[in-house]
């Protein structure tokens, strides 16, 4: 099946809220999701990527816009319609119901022949990696292994979308990193435009083509892991996708900024005077030794070795910044409250206004 | 809310079967629910064409139907009160205190009788057990200035007839609280009784609601146990309704009296809606734990379960004992020889009684069964206009004294354009729509605890409402659907206050025979006829209860195997 | 599923379908079953027309016939007391019809139009639990005074006047004992109802208990106190000196029955002298009202020297209504 592309005109939802009246908990949302393009909606909880998702399900109905799947307008269509294969958090394994039954579900619903459903129902087993399962009982089965099966539930039929809505919030650490690519891997294997929920900014970036970012019902950027990563157009943005330091930039010149007193040559596209909010990732700026250096110092505040990287926490002037060295291998390590030379690369700095 | 109501009714549009079934429950809800009420109404309030309140005004006005209401009250209070903890003990004991099967079958037996049994078993027991000349207080604990009548012997009647109800409500619920969560809580530290306090209570008070509400409604209507031992120094109201029309051919005062009566009955309701529904309690998810057996109940506090549990079902068991034996001689307590004369009676001259109650029951109890996991499916998953509207409907005729149902039934069927009066569908009408508000109330109370995902799930799946529904939602909740069917059958056997209006010479009620038969002081044949009801209620649950070990319905159904019992 | 859909219109056809035993007889007997059973088995046997009964108290039965006035059920209201069907002429429920026994019957055993013609006399009774009066030590009550003693203190059973034919003519038979002085009679009666433990429903209600123990005794029809008697419970029948009331069983023909004729042979033959000699055959216990009948001996022997005097119909019917409302607002709250 050729995969299909997804499209949100102007779509919002509202809810009544006993004390505060009507909120929305989606605004005026457009988005579009390439044929077999894996597009993550990523948020904090209660900012409306659920409730998003879930209109795409037709879960929920929206109070405006439209939805496009396929080009065709499904705003009003039923969720059974759509051919759509959802991936609860919960799961949501029909509890009465063998595995095999499970997985076979959408295709008795299709009237299918048994021996097609069979096929099908045991391909995709093996593709989840549950080949022998089938007779197991849901309650028999570890989390891990029930997600598997929702995941070959949520594939057999083949639909045109897969939708997964936090699927791997329940699941251990390790187990998440390991489910996750496996999920990735599918995906590109079977191609389906999808469309996945998450909170956790670090399996957003793993696994997304793109990734939308939604804060208070509304999508604030959308782009790659690395647009939104190096080009954040906001400071909800900026925060959200890994670790930042927001600074306030005194412009000099065309090509000049100083930040907190230490100059870098670096053309904000600002007049002289104004004062730029940047957004410096920890891994772009480089600490040096104080006896080599000139201008002001700043001071080391607190210090993690992690094996690959080192981080520390370093005062400069009004500014606590947060540092990430990767090349401690070749020098020994900053003491806390030594003083230290700040240097910032130019090309890794992003101006936000 | 224009722009959502217009949405819902867009989407109901949309869905053929929910559209579908929808209409079908109003048609039937309305006539065999709103068209019986209205006629009510207009004999109550339309005089001569005119509009009138007098009646109602100058009965609110007459101190001894005042006196009447307020003990209405203090009874369905007392009886939801006791009722709801005494199924409780039951409901704990069956699912925590580690009882064989065996044994839980026993018990579970005990509990149902008073359930599966005739009006009046109870009340004749009680009359015949603590009367100055009774068999407990006079023959075996010497006191002689007892009385059999009054406050204390109507509640305990109708807390031993009414409390299985509470009993089928709150087990399935306790069975469903993921045993994990207690052990989860008992392995942080908390004393037993603590996780108790914090964790199994709250986590049944919809159920607790259900069972209260359920049993206060039962008593507020119940007009047979009260007829025989409230005696005249404790009047309530379903008798006076009933005394005013059998009794002073007052058709119009009786039915002021009932619809005085729901009232309170209406205001139970709100009250239980605007409590339980702001708990929404999810245990039922797709991920499911591994059951293990509870150590959240102490041993000694598990022996005193069974204990109490044992004294109460001794005691029921006892009070059946006696039917029993009343059945078995020529006259009780004159002439205590060996007969089987009764037996003979009924199964010749009652035979058609028995015939046609068999046939109403096996009709009615399938049909009861789907109306209440539908209607409660429906109000509990479905947002749809007129949802609450649907939910107060389908409460009505539960809530109304069975009396005033019976006379609104025959009013409004007697003549056409729907004479019904003379059939056996009447009488099946009016079991369904009278006792499936327990299967709607189990059903809402199951749905509460299933999460919704499973349902979106199967409807990604693509399968349309109707087919969710049946592949899904009813597998879910059968033990909702079997404890409604149930409920319908053994209230089909054994029901009589709406239905002694509607027997005709074509279909009469084995109740309607006992009745008669009380009336005729022929005790034999009645007690004959009571003990035939019970024993074939139990086979047909007993049936039921095994229908249901077959169905593989692990998560949910796992707590329903003995469910019924029997 | 079209053969599905069939079975289900012809079951619903059938479970809907009124009485459609056209060419039978459908009454509601207020008899007991074991009274009425043999005398229709009877008429059955001489007429050839089948008899489809059901058994009633008198108020659901008179209520149910009301509820059914535009499109009637039955063709014969069978037995009950004669005030039950002086209510249903109020309501315009019967057709009248004069039996060929009609003019044998003694005034107060017909109404004038033959809305309802008597089949039987019924007599109240003083029925007592014999050990309980051996107890303590008491003789049989012969005194309507007798039932004041407080040795009967919350003892007594009798039935309430709102549903039972038996109290209201066990009151208006107070009120004749007493020239019908109503605050005379009124005084008496509650002076009575300390000891009354529990106004029954039905008539009959109290003697079981009465026969068990359960309460020393009560007021009750004899017909209900020689049934209590028959079945081996040790109760002793008394009258009081100053007299007690009796009150006529009636049967009538429904306005608007489906099948009149049957109906007309049905009174026919209960008026008539074969039906009422039965009685004592069958052990049942009424006095007959045709005077062709001879009472059973044995019943003869226990009404001997009785006092017993008919209900005044005109005077009961005009005042029941009244007097048992101020029985149920003055006596039942009284203790």
């Amino acid at each position: 099946m050729a995969p299909v592309s997804i499209r949100l005109d102007g779509v919002s939802k509202r809810f009544d809220h006993t004390v505060k009246g009507e909120v929305y908990a989606v605004r005026d949302v457009s988005l579009a999701v390439a044929e077999g393009e894996l597009l993550t909606l990523l948020g904090p909880s209660g900012c409306g990527k659920s409730t998003t998702l879930r209109m795409i399900a037709g879960f929920e109905e929206p109070d405006a816009g439209t939805i496009l799947i396929g080009g065709k307008d499904v705003t009003h269509v039923l969720p059974n319609r759509r051919g759509i294969g959802f991936v609860f958090q919960n799961y949501a394994l029909f509890p009465h119901l063998s595995v095999f039954e499970n997985v076979a579900y959408a295709l008795r619903v299709q009237r299918r022949d048994e021996a097609s459903i069979a096929r099908a129902v045991e391909g995709v087993l093996e593709l989840v990696g549950l080949t022998h399962y089938g007779r197991q009982q849901s309650h028999q089965l570890s989390g891990g292994e029930q997600q598997r099966v929702a995941l070959a539930r949520a594939v057999v039929f083949e639909p045109q979308v897969l939708l997964f809505d936090e699927p791997l919030s329940n699941l251990d650490a390790k187990l998440r990193v390991e489910m996750r690519g496996q999920i990735r891997a599918l995906q590109k294997r079977i191609g389906t435009t999808t469309v996945y929920v998450t909170h956790d900014q670090e399996e957003a970036m793993a696994i997304s083509d793109r990734i939308a970012v939604m804060d208070k019902g509304s999508v604030v950027q959308e782009g790659t892991a690395q647009e939104l990563y190096y080009r954040p157009r906001t400071e909800f943005v900026a925060n959200f996708i890994g670790r930042t330091n927001l600074v306030d930039g005194h412009v000099v010149s065309a090509g000049d900024v100083e930040i907190e007193g230490v100059r870098v040559a670096f053309s904000s596209g600002l007049a002289a005077g104004e004062r730029a909010r940047l957004v410096v990732r920890p891994e772009m700026i480089e600490l040096r030794a104080a006896a080599v250096c000139d201008g002001p110092h700043g001071r080391i505040v607190q210090r993690t070795f992690l094996g690959e990287k080192t981080d520390y926490v370093v005062a400069l002037g009004a500014a606590t910044l947060q540092v990430a060295a990767s090349d401690q291998y070749r020098r020994p390590l900053f003491e806390i409250d030594q003083p230290v030379g700040v240097y910032f690369h130019a090309d890794g700095i992003h101006v936000l206004r | 809310m224009a722009t959502a109501s217009s949405a819902s009714w867009r989407r109901v549009a949309s869905d053929p079967a929910l559209l579908g079934a929808i209409v079908v429950l109003w048609l039937m809800l309305g006539l065999f629910v709103l068209f019986p009420m209205a006629h009510l109404l207009e004999r109550a309030f339309v005089d001569e064409g005119r509009l009138s309140f007098e009646p109602l005004l100058s009965s609110l006005a007459d101190p001894s139907h005042q006196a009447a209401f307020i003990n209405s009250l203090i009874l369905a209070a007392s009886v939801g009160v006791l009722g709801t903890a005494l199924g409780f003990l039951f409901a704990l004991t069956a699912v925590r205190a580690g009882l064989s099967r065996h044994w839980l079958t026993l018990l579970d037996a005990a509990a149902l009788l008073p359930l599966v049994s005739p009006p009046f078993t109870t009340s004749i027991s009680i009359i015949f057990s603590f009367g100055p000349k009774g068999l407990i207080t006079h023959d075996l604990l010497g006191l002689t200035n007892v009385s059999a009548y009054g406050f204390w012997s109507t509640t305990l009647a109708e807390t031993l007839t009414y409390f299985p109800i509470a009993y089928l409500t709150l087990r399935p619920i306790l069975a469903a609280i993921d045993p994990n969560l207690e052990e989860m809580a008992f392995s942080l530290g908390g004393s037993r009784w603590r996780i108790f306090r914090t964790v199994t209570l709250p986590l049944c008070v919809p159920g607790f609601a259900n069972a209260f509400l359920l049993l206060f409604a039962a008593s507020l209507a119940d007009f047979a146990t009260p007829l025989i031992l409230a005696g005249n120094a404790f009047p309530v109201l379903p008798t006076q309704a009933y005394l005013q029309i059998t009794g002073l051919f007052d058709f119009k005062g009786g039915a002021v009296l009932s619809l005085i009566l729901l009232v309170p009955a209406a205001a139970v309701f709100l009250l239980q809606r605007y409590w339980v529904g702001r708990r929404t309690y999810v245990t039922v998810t797709g991920k499911v734990g591994q059951r293990s057996r509870s150590r959240a109940i102490a041993p000694w506090a598990g022996a005193a379960l069974i204990v109490a549990c044992v004294a109460v079902a001794a005691l029921i068991v006892y009070f059946y004992a006696l039917l029993v034996v009343a059945s078995l001689v020529t006259a009780f307590g004159a002439n205590n020889s060996f007969t089987w004369h009764h037996y003979h009676v009924i199964f010749t001259e009652g035979l058609p009684a028995i015939r046609d109650t068999l046939i109403i029951a096996a009709i009615g109890m399938p049909l009861g069964g789907l109306y209440g996991v539908l209607v409660g499916y429906l109000i509990a998953r479905r947002n749809f206009p007129g949802r609450r509207l649907m939910e107060l409907a389908a409460m009505i005729n539960y809530a109304l004294p069975g009396t005033i149902v019976g006379i609104a039934y025959l009013i409004a069927f007697n003549d056409p354009p729907v004479a019904l009066t003379g059939g056996a569908l009447i009488i099946i009408a009016c079991y369904v729509f009278r006792y499936s508000p327990t299967g709607i109330r189990a059903t809402v109370a199951l749905l509460q605890q299933i999460d919704r995902s499973i349902e979106e799930a199967s409807s990604s799946l693509g399968a349309g409402s109707g087919e969710t529904f049946r592949r899904v939602t009813l597998p879910l909740i059968a033990p909702a659907f079997f404890a409604g069917l149930g409920v319908v059958f053994i209230r089909s056997m054994t029901a009589i206050s709406a239905t002694i209006f509607l027997v005709s010479i074509s279909w009469t009620l084995i109740t309607v025979r006992i009745l008669e038969n009380m009336t005729e002081m022929a005790l034999g044949p009645a007690a004959a006829f009571s003990v035939f009801v019970i024993v074939v209620v139990f086979v047909v649950v007993a049936g039921l209860s095994a229908v249901l070990a077959r169905l593989r319905t692990p998560a949910a159904g796992a707590a329903a195997r003995s469910f019924l019992g029997g | 599923m079209k053969l599905l859909r069939g079975v289900a219109l012809v079951l619903a056809g059938w479970l809907a379908a009124a009485a459609a035993h056209a060419a039978d007889l459908n009454v509601y007997t207020i008899w007991p079953e074991n009274y009425a059973r043999p005398m229709f088995q009877e008429f059955e046997k001489q007429t050839g027309i089948k008899v489809n009964f059901l058994r009633f108290s008198s108020g659901e039965a008179l209520t149910r016939v009301i509820a059914e006035k535009n499109n009637p059920r039955i063709d014969v209201l069978f037995g009950g007391p004669v005030e039950t069907f002086a209510a249903g002429i109020k309501e315009g429920i019967f057709e009248p019809y004069k039996s060929p026994s009609f003019a044998k019957l003694p005034a107060r055993f017909k109404h004038a139009d033959g809305q309802w013609t008597a089949i039987a006399d019924d007599p109240l009774v003083f029925m007592t639990n014999a050990a309980f009066l051996k107890t303590n030590n008491l003789k049989p009550p012969a005194s309507w005074d007798d039932l004041l003693n407080p040795a009967y203190k919350n003892s007594l059973q009798m039935a309430d006047a709102r549903t039972s034919g038996t109290a209201v003519t066990r009151i208006f038979s107070v009120l004749e004992v007493n020239d019908r002085n109503e605050d005379k009679a009124f005084a008496y009666l509650k002076k009575l109802r300390p000891n009354v433990q529990v106004y029954t429903k039905s008539g009959g209600g109290g003697t079981l208990p009465t026969g068990l123990g359960q309460a020393a005794g009560g007021i009750f029809f004899i017909v209900d106190a020689l049934e209590t008697k028959a079945k081996g419970y040790d109760v002793v029948i008394s009258f009081p000196k100053e007299g007690i009331g009796t009150s006529a069983e009636a049967i009538a023909l429904i306005k608007g029955a489906k099948n009149p004729e049957a109906g007309k042979k049905l009174i026919d033959f209960a008026t008539s002298a074969a039906m009422q000699s039965k009685l004592s055959e069958f052990k049942v216990n009424f006095v007959p009202a045709n005077p062709d009948v001879k009472t059973d001996p044995a019943l003869a022997e226990v009404l001997k020297g009785a006092k017993i005097f008919p209900i005044d119909d005109e005077y009961a019917g005009a005042n029941r209504k009244r007097i048992i409302d101020r029985w149920v607002k003055e006596v039942l709250p009284a203790q």
